[in-house]
């Protein structure tokens, strides 16, 4: 006879962590005129919540938010995540699967789902892509891009507006990383972007290793594209790590961060003052002192924008 | 709905279901897509979502020897993962090889566990002639896993 007991909890961890506020230099900021995002939540350096980085994320004092995939908490929160919760952690939700950018309105149960864990998280706001990721019953399985036509801005602007309407917190939109693009363009990325943005007022989730991406492969110039940006609508930024294969660039989450990211984080930092930086890994998850040396990049990028802009 | 938009919407609709449809290797290109970055995206795409079924079923990936040719041939068979993530495509991938008689002892056991965890069952039982049985049962926060082996 064979017995076994499993206990699916992960265990607490016991490490004493301090967690800093407020980790920007807030108070003077307005006296000097410094442009920084509008109402953005103060987020601080943070990392994508996986299963596998959960051991890490409870004793690194320096993670001050977490990130998780709405599509992964079908049942809400689990222990892990309620214990952050407990300890005044911010918790934001972040969708893969409303393909706003469909031909579509988003689905109405989808967005409850969302809405409701975005309740449970006392999420600050929900972020989601300027994407599309099914089409008449079959998934893509990833996030395609959307035509930058009128015709496909004023779909993405009705859908966006409906999903705004069945949520509680604001939202963002992120830009994604796409190795191919729609012919007939009727305006840039950057463009198309500012205008969904301002139209909705959503805020700006910039994903700078996309963005890297976009400028690889597609040829898209980053500083144009941050020219165009309307940055006061920064909400956070995600940078995640990839590799070049063959001259193109893929966004893998399972590889390091490369210097071309770090350079646009600070290329960002040295425009606006981020309210919230995050490191996206999903895959062939690295020991917990790789992690936190990228994290302190990533905060080192932003505190060399910083310096240049305050300069 | 404004109803100005539905002729969008339906303009859209057709030119979006033929770029997912290339892309599950269903069709060529669409006109104006570059053929090579079209091809470079599929290969992308299988990868992503193989290695998202064995991350999410890690039991079964590392008892297929033959996992690389299993999970093609599953996913020629069903072009678009599972609208409910990765973990909801693996066991589309189990059950797939449960059809055909070829899911490990390993799947069967990582699939009991699937359905306490994400499907929230209260109990869930496996069965393999050639093996044993094994029973899990949800009790309060925990797992009890009662089972008998006859070969190992």
């Amino acid at each position: 006879m064979e017995f076994a007991s499993q206990n699916d909890g992960r265990r607490a961890a016991g490490a004493v962590t301090v967690r800093f506020e407020s980790w920007i230099l807030s108070p003077w900021m307005e006296e000097t005129g410094i442009e920084t995002a509008d109402h953005a939540t103060q987020l601080g350096l943070g990392v994508g919540w996986r299963p596998e980085l959960a051991l890490q994320i409870d004793r690194d004092a320096q993670i001050e938010f977490v990130e998780i995939t709405a599509e992964n908490h079908p049942h809400g929160l689990d222990d892990a995540l309620l214990r952050l919760l407990d300890r005044g952690m911010h918790i934001v939700v972040h969708g893969i699967g409303l393909s706003l950018g469909g031909a579509v309105p988003p689905d109405p149960a989808r967005l409850a789902r969302l809405a409701d864990l975005a309740r449970a998280a006392r999420s600050p706001l929900v972020s989601e892509h300027i994407a599309f990721v099914r089409a008449e019953g079959l998934e893509a399985g990833h996030l395609l891009p959307v035509a930058r036509t009128r015709a496909s801005l004023e779909v993405l602007v009705a859908n966006v507006r409906l999903a705004q309407e069945a949520l509680d917190v604001p939202l963002a939109l992120e830009n994604i990383a796409a190795l191919t693009e729609w012919p007939r363009a009727e305006m840039d990325e950057g463009e198309f972007v500012a205008e969904v943005l301002e139209r909705t007022g959503t805020g700006l989730l910039l994903d700078v290793s996309n963005l890297h991406a976009n400028a690889r492969n597609l040829g898209l110039d980053p500083a144009r594209y941050l020219d165009s940006l309307p940055l006061a609508r920064l909400a956070y930024v995600h940078v995640g790590g990839g590799v070049e294969i063959d001259r193109v660039y893929h966004d893998t989450h399972a590889h390091p961060v490369i210097p071309a990211a770090l350079d646009l984080v600070e290329e960002v930092a040295a425009r606006v003052e981020i309210p919230g930086i995050m490191l996206e890994r999903d895959d062939d998850f690295p020991p917990p002192d790789v992690v936190a040396a990228e994290l302190r990049e990533i905060q080192a990028a932003v505190s060399r924008g910083r310096a240049r802009r305050l300069r | 709905m404004r109803p100005g938009l539905e002729p969008s919407r339906s303009d859209l609709a057709r030119d979006q279901a033929a770029l997912v449809t290339a892309l599950a290797g269903r069709g060529g290109a669409p006109a104006g897509f570059d053929e090579a970055r079209i091809g470079l995206l599929r290969s992308a795409l299988r990868r992503k979502r193989a290695r998202a079924i064995i991350r999410t079923w890690p039991r079964l990936g590392a008892a297929l020897a033959d996992f690389d040719a299993l999970v093609e041939e599953f996913m020629t068979a069903h072009p678009g993962p599972s609208a409910d993530g990765p973990a909801a495509d693996g066991r589309d991938f189990a059950a797939f090889l449960g059809r055909s008689q070829r899911l490990p002892w390993e799947g069967r056991l990582e699939r009991i566990g699937d359905d306490l965890r994400r499907r929230r069952r209260l109990a869930a039982v496996a069965l393999d002639p050639h093996r044993g049985w094994m029973l899990a049962l949800r009790v309060g926060t925990r797992e009890v896993w009662v089972g008998y082996c006859w070969r190992r």
